[in-house]
């Protein structure tokens, strides 16, 4: 039967050791990840900003090669604000695009397939993009190669999950695609970059009034 | 330009790998964050429903029975929101509770143990409370009852999870307490109800503008 004092001291022993540690696998690491964006982006005081923390984490916990974000502008069109992957010289392409709301969600243009309230995906053998857009993708010569297995994520597969305000109007997206196994993500990760989307936009749209 | 087709077994493959009901573990505590940072959007909600469906969520992921929690006001004093778990009285007591800055800052005078980036544990021998503060337990009168193993949670002990908003203020706080087996909380448990609080900031800095 153990004292009173040496249970209270093993109970502090389990309360200083067993609770810390290193993460133990990508999803404790991304909860640290998460929660220093919040706290980095809630002091923030521009939206690029943001926009670029998210894509740091997005970029060093998944997959994915090529990661865009796209926001509203104060003229209401949306353009590409933060992009890691795409070589310098190719940028300047990406972030020259306009597109208007209707753009956005012209499925003749982007025929896409909806996996959520907040994501699609837009299929290679579609052909999801304009001419003046190829250039914005990781390897365009290689954008008609055939999908071996339907697993695969192939050049011109891209995702877009995208980011609402506080009344649950799109302000943006986040463009993931390629990724360095070539195989489509797993849905746990998705559900993570629902999440940035969505504190994104919760954080992002305080800033600029509230709505 | 070759034509815009569907693929429609790649279609049928995504849909059923993306968008059917089967969830990943880790998936299923996510949806629930979104779920709820979602439905914080809603204009019919009240700051109360609002606060009071973030401890369900916390209830969800974790074996907690009594949650708490509390924001800063406009006169600067912190006081309890929203309680799930507690006996009608337990709660009107919380509810006449105001914290100073200086009382939310104090992390000596009840000796917690820092047990994670944000979380303290506040351990029943130690009293974690003020004289006069017992009625606001569920079962004040196990207060004082002796520990019998280490990973036993017993009445008095909590965990306590700071929110800091803009400039590191603190803009509220979370108490856990009362485990459904008794026991500790595991680290699981501890790392997700913190992840959660980290998710909340938008959501409480909104509330307290």
């Amino acid at each position: 039967m153990l004292e009173k004092s040496e249970i209270l001291g093993k109970m502090l022993d389990i309360l200083r050791k067993d609770y810390r540690g290193f993460p133990k696998d990508r999803d404790e690491n991304a909860m640290i990840a998460v929660a220093s964006f919040v706290t980095r982006s809630i002091d923030s005081d521009s939206p690029e900003k943001i926009a670029k923390e998210a894509l740091t984490v997005i970029h060093r916990l998944f997959d994915f090669q090529y990661v865009y974000i796209a926001l509203k502008d104060k003229d209401g069109t949306f353009r590409y604000v933060a992009q890691l992957g795409l070589p310098k010289d190719r940028e300047a392409v990406l972030f020259n695009l306009r597109y208007t709301k209707e753009d956005v969600f012209d499925e003749s243009t982007y025929p896409s397939t909806q996996l959520s309230d907040l994501t699609r995906f837009y299929m290679s053998e579609s052909r999801p993009f304009r001419e003046d857009e190829i250039g914005t993708f990781g390897r365009p010569a290689k954008i008609a190669e055939r999908r071996l297995s339907p697993d695969e994520m192939i050049e011109a597969d891209y995702f877009d999950v995208f980011i609402t305000d506080w009344n649950r109007e799109t302000i943006g997206w986040i463009e993931l695609s390629m990724t360095r196994s070539r195989k489509l993500p797993d849905r746990t990760t998705i559900a993570w970059i629902e999440l940035i989307a969505t504190l994104m936009g919760m954080i992002i749209s305080e800033k600029s009034g509230g709505e | 330009m070759q034509p815009r087709m569907k693929n429609a077994d790649q279609e049928r493959f995504l849909l059923e790998k993306y968008a059917s009901d089967r969830q990943e573990p880790f998936e299923r505590f996510l949806r629930r964050i979104l779920k709820f940072l979602n439905e914080s959007k809603s204009p019919e909600k009240d700051s109360k429903d609002v606060l009071t469906e973030a401890l369900q969520t916390i209830q969800s992921f974790t074996k907690f029975k009594e949650c708490t929690i509390g924001l800063k006001d406009p006169d600067g004093l912190y006081r309890f929101k929203a309680m799930v778990g507690f006996r009608e009285e337990a709660m009107k007591a919380r509810e006449e509770i105001a914290y100073s800055s200086d009382d939310m800052n104090d992390f000596v005078s009840y000796r917690p143990v820092s047990i994670c980036r944000f979380a303290l544990f506040h351990i029943s021998e130690r009293k974690p409370y003020k004289p006069g503060m017992e009625n606001t337990y569920n079962n004040p009168q196990l207060l004082g009852i002796p520990r019998k193993r280490p990973d036993d949670m017993i009445e008095g002990d909590y965990l306590e999870i700071i929110i800091r908003g803009k400039n590191q203020e603190i803009i509220g706080w979370i108490e856990l307490s009362g485990t459904s087996d008794g026991k500790l909380p595991s680290r699981d448990e501890v790392l997700k109800a913190e992840f959660f609080s980290s998710c909340l900031i938008p959501v409480l800095e909104r509330m307290i503008r």
